[in-house]
């Protein structure tokens, strides 16, 4: 028997499910969350301080032996299943990966918007490489500002504004969009490391800033009424829960808010599999209940707000939406997966300088923009994109934290000595760069492996491209050029035998990507794509309000919806997506029918 | 290598020797704890060595293996004149513990078939066997590696041998299989290998290793900063150095979190009553 019909069914309750609930629910709404983890909150995180349980063996990520995806990196090759995390790493339970993740909070660049537009505008379409399948979003960045303001004031954003209303204003990123007003926090002063990065940045007549972060540097009460801490820079952040609550997450901002009207009923341990649906409707989600036993959530309104390929499973096994082919070029559900492209980055072995790395927080970071998206004049550089540069401390751990030069060997006596001379004394700079779409870079259900339910695994079909190598070589040498101005008087890396009481290293210069995408190493948990929106049913999954062009009553909302990946993390996007959502969800339930 | 065609039975590791005598078994256990007491002399504090309680049972490894592991990891860490290295620091118990619990058992790992070996690269871990299953499997063949590239057991190497031996498996030019298959390399299990030793110096000693936090000692990390109720706050955006790096502490122990932590401790939605300076609200 079905469980009493709800006004609207919500999939995953992670920033996505959490914002619509709080925002549906305040509104008078009857909504039913599906949870598949458990419920839990600040509280649980009083002893989280523990390296090896959280980093290194992954507490609180989607576990594959119950659900894993499968890869190849072409049409031809076998797709094996990923077996062990590495390469990203997906958040289960309630607050989903909005607990573990650093909190840093961008707003995409009105270019990434009209990608496809601007890019021919600028550089004509020839620049557009074979096989690149990039797509406007159906949405510009002046129409997305209500909603990312919504997002930064609700979560208390700290940062500063480098665009008011049109007008350059000092100090903030002068590339951004135009912002209606100032972040709700101011930012935290620099470190010791990113003052000399700011330092070197400017010198060479870049515009560094910092960069927002989630992690609140003061005290705040956010427009819902909900106050909370500041951070204590304890250098546990990424991969964990915040004990104090000072990392905006859903438990401690818009979850209380929705679970307070008493309209939010969060069914735990609901692993949803199918949405019921007669190719233009949808009736209810049908979920796994704790038991393993089919459960069936009758509602007027799905909303799809789990991670990017559990939403995309979701549509492909329940046959909603057109299934992509790339080979016959049709369907749109599983178009355009992108991911993130990192390489390019720089890093300063120092021989002397010690600095209290294993202190910060997770976007603790000063960046600049002036290689991000078309900010620069990419005529003749044989690549379009950029990305992010910046300078964070984030927190060095010891398991992971450990660095040293090239040369020293990888044990025994002399490494031993090198990873103490280093520990509190490398540097890095990293690149986070933009990561277009492709015709043949997609995602569908694999015909061999099933997850602990029987419900086929997604696979996913991705590989590195000449222009994203070509991105990451450029990006290399900006680099490198940023940190020998850090530290000029250092010598590079590898050009000599390593001597332990040799000069400051540093390692750069063309950033690579290895061979091909690889599973193992961590790099990114920003997939994308897969239920893209856009203006064009024929090339599109959901409108600019993320409502489903084949099924009125269905909203997919989160990083599934970029037509490609910015070279920026997404949660400020995916935040202002989620209240532009909520915001068509509240129209649609009052009047109905199609919102574009 | 030109070991590669010697036949596996000949000397294919402890299982095939015979068994122990009583009297070898006591004076093996005698090493064991002999081994364990004297080096917790060359740690840090040492010299309360008296009072070393035993090491724990082992819950995985046969004592062979243990054995096995210790000198490896000992090899990758070593224990000298700068300081404490693996077998001080009780690698080989953090590593027991873990291939004995959920990581080694494969409980995180998605082993469902079929099994194929990849075309090409970046597609990480593609057999069906556990870190537990690897670690047994593939001991006996580096044994049987060192014996015949070496002429005796990696554990009575001289340290330049062990170094080499290691060496070997981190190129992969030791050609060690299991079962036949090849498809887990030696420069696999090397780098499984050293990762877990790592994590075996620098974890919280309350996996078993990082004894008196000597790894965190060695690096220079103070451990739990919420312990001293001393946010990093007052450090980050300075250059004062923190006076607490050569004193670390570790996770709280469960008994003597009962009534510390409860309420006091606990964070909240609200803000502590004295926000206005900046404070946390973990340590009021």
């Amino acid at each position: 028997m079905a469980n009493k019909k709800a006004d609207v069914v919500i999939v995953g309750m992670g920033w996505v499910g959490g914002i619509i609930a709080a925002e549906l629910t305040k509104a008078g709404l009857e909504v039913v969350g599906l949870e598949r983890g458990s419920a839990r909150g600040v509280g649980n995180w009083a002893d989280d301080h523990d390296e090896l349980r959280y980093a290194i063996r992954y507490e609180l990520f989607q576990n594959v032996a119950n659900e894993t995806w499968t890869l190849r990196h072409n049409l031809q090759e076998n797709a094996l299943p990923i077996r062990q995390l590495g390469s990203f790493l997906p958040g289960t339970g309630l607050g989903g990966a909005g607990v573990h993740w650093n909190g840093q909070t961008w707003r995409f660049h009105p270019r990434d918007f009209t990608i496809r537009t601007s890019t021919i505008e600028r550089y004509g379409a020839s620049a557009i490489p074979d096989g690149m399948s990039i797509q406007d979003w159906g949405i510009t960045y002046d129409e997305l500002e209500p909603y990312y303001d919504k997002f930064e004031y609700m979560a208390g954003i700290a940062g500063k504004a480098g665009n008011l209303q049109g007008k350059t204003v000092p100090g903030g990123n002068p590339f951004e969009g135009p912002r209606s007003r100032e972040y709700p926090v101011p930012p935290p002063p620099d470190t010791e490391m990113e003052a000399l990065f700011r330092e070197a940045a400017t010198s060479l007549g870049y515009h560094p800033f910092y960069a927002p972060t989630a992690n609140l540097p003061r005290p705040y009460k956010n427009p819902d009424g909900i106050e909370r801490g500041p951070c204590t820079y304890c250098g546990f952040c990424e991969r964990f829960g915040c004990e104090v609550g000072a990392k905006a997450d859903p438990t401690v901002t818009v979850i209380p808010v929705a679970l307070k009207t008493g309209r939010l009923k969060i069914i735990e341990h609901a692993n949803a599999y199918a949405i019921r649906n007669d190719g233009k409707t949808a009736q209810s989600v049908l979920y796994f209940d704790a038991a393993g036993v089919t459960q069936e959530q009758p509602a007027d309104v799905v909303v799809l707000g789990a991670y990017v390929f559990n939403n995309v499973r979701l549509l492909l096994v329940s046959k909603l939406g057109r299934p992509y082919d790339p080979v016959a070029n049709t369907g749109v559900v599983g178009k355009n997966y992108c991911y993130q492209t990192g390489g390019g980055g720089a890093t300063a072995w120092l021989s002397e300088k010690q600095f209290n790395r294993y202190m910060g927080s997770g976007a603790n970071q000063v960046a600049i923009d002036d290689f991000n998206a078309d900010n620069f004049d990419h005529t003749g550089l044989g690549f379009i994109g950029g990305g992010s540069i910046s300078l964070g401390q984030s927190g060095a751990r010891p398991i992971q934290g450990l660095s040293v030069p090239p040369g020293v060997p990888a044990f025994g006596r002399d490494w031993k000595v090198a990873i103490r001379k280093y520990f509190k004394s490398v540097v890095s700079i990293g690149f986070q760069g933009e990561s277009p779409a492709y015709r043949y870079h997609f995602l569908d259900l694999d015909p061999n492996y099933r997850d602990r339910y029987g419900q086929p695994l997604i696979r996913i079909t991705f590989d590195w491209e000449p222009n994203e190598r070509a991105m990451v070589a450029f990006a290399g040498q900006k680099t490198l050029q940023i940190m020998q101005a850090m530290f000029p008087k250092a010598a590079k890396a590898g050009a000599a035998p390593y001597s332990p009481t040799g000069p400051d290293l540093i390692q750069g210069g063309p950033g690579s990507l290895p061979a091909h995408y690889d599973t193992v190493p961590y790099q990114s948990t920003h997939n994308t794509g897969g239920a893209i929106m856009g203006a064009d049913p024929g090339t599109s999954v959901v409108n600019s309000y993320l409502q489903m062009w084949d099924a009125p009553n269905v909203f997919v909302v989160g990083a599934c919806n970029f037509p490609q990946n910015a070279g920026f993390n997404p949660t400020g996007t995916v935040g202002a997506l989620a209240y532009r959502a909520a915001e068509g969800i509240l129209k649609y339930h009052k009047s109905g029918g199609m919102l574009v | 290598m030109a070991e590669e065609s010697r036949p596996e039975a000949q000397s294919a590791g402890p299982f095939l020797e015979r068994p122990l005598s009583r009297r070898a078994l006591l004076s093996r256990a005698a090493g064991l704890a002999g081994a364990a007491a004297g080096s917790a002399l060359l740690g840090e504090g040492g010299a309360e060595g008296a009072a070393e309680p035993p090491p724990p049972p082992l819950r995985f490894f046969t004592p062979w293996e243990f054995a096995y592991v210790t000198a490896m990891a000992e090899t990758i860490w070593p224990t000298d004149d700068l300081g404490p290295g693996a077998r001080v620091a009780g690698v080989a118990y953090y590593i027991d513990g873990q291939l004995a619990g959920s990581w080694g058992q494969g409980h995180r790992m998605y082993l469902d078939g079929p099994f194929f070996q990849p075309a090409d690269s970046g597609h990480g871990w593609q057999i069906p066997m556990t870190p537990a299953e690897v670690y047994r499997a593939f001991l006996p063949g580096f044994d049987v590696y060192c014996k015949t590239t070496y002429g005796n057991p990696f554990t009575v190497l001289s340290p330049a041998q062990q170094a080499q031996a290691l060496t070997d498996l981190s190129t992969g030019a030791a050609p060690i299989q299991i079962g036949g298959s090849t498809a887990f390399t030696s420069a696999s299990f090397f780098s499984l290998f050293r990762q877990n030793v790592i994590e075996g110096m620098l974890s919280d000693p309350a996996y078993g290793g990082n004894r008196d936090m000597v790894g965190w000692k060695w690096v220079g990390f103070p451990g739990d900063p919420m312990r001293r109720g001393d946010p990093y706050e007052k450090y980050i955006f300075t250059t004062k150095p923190y006076p607490y790096e050569s004193k670390p502490l570790p996770l709280q122990p469960a008994a003597a979190k009962q009534g510390v932590t409860s309420g006091a401790a606990r964070p909240s939605f609200h803000v502590p009553a004295n926000a206005s300076t900046n404070t946390t609200s973990g340590g009021a």
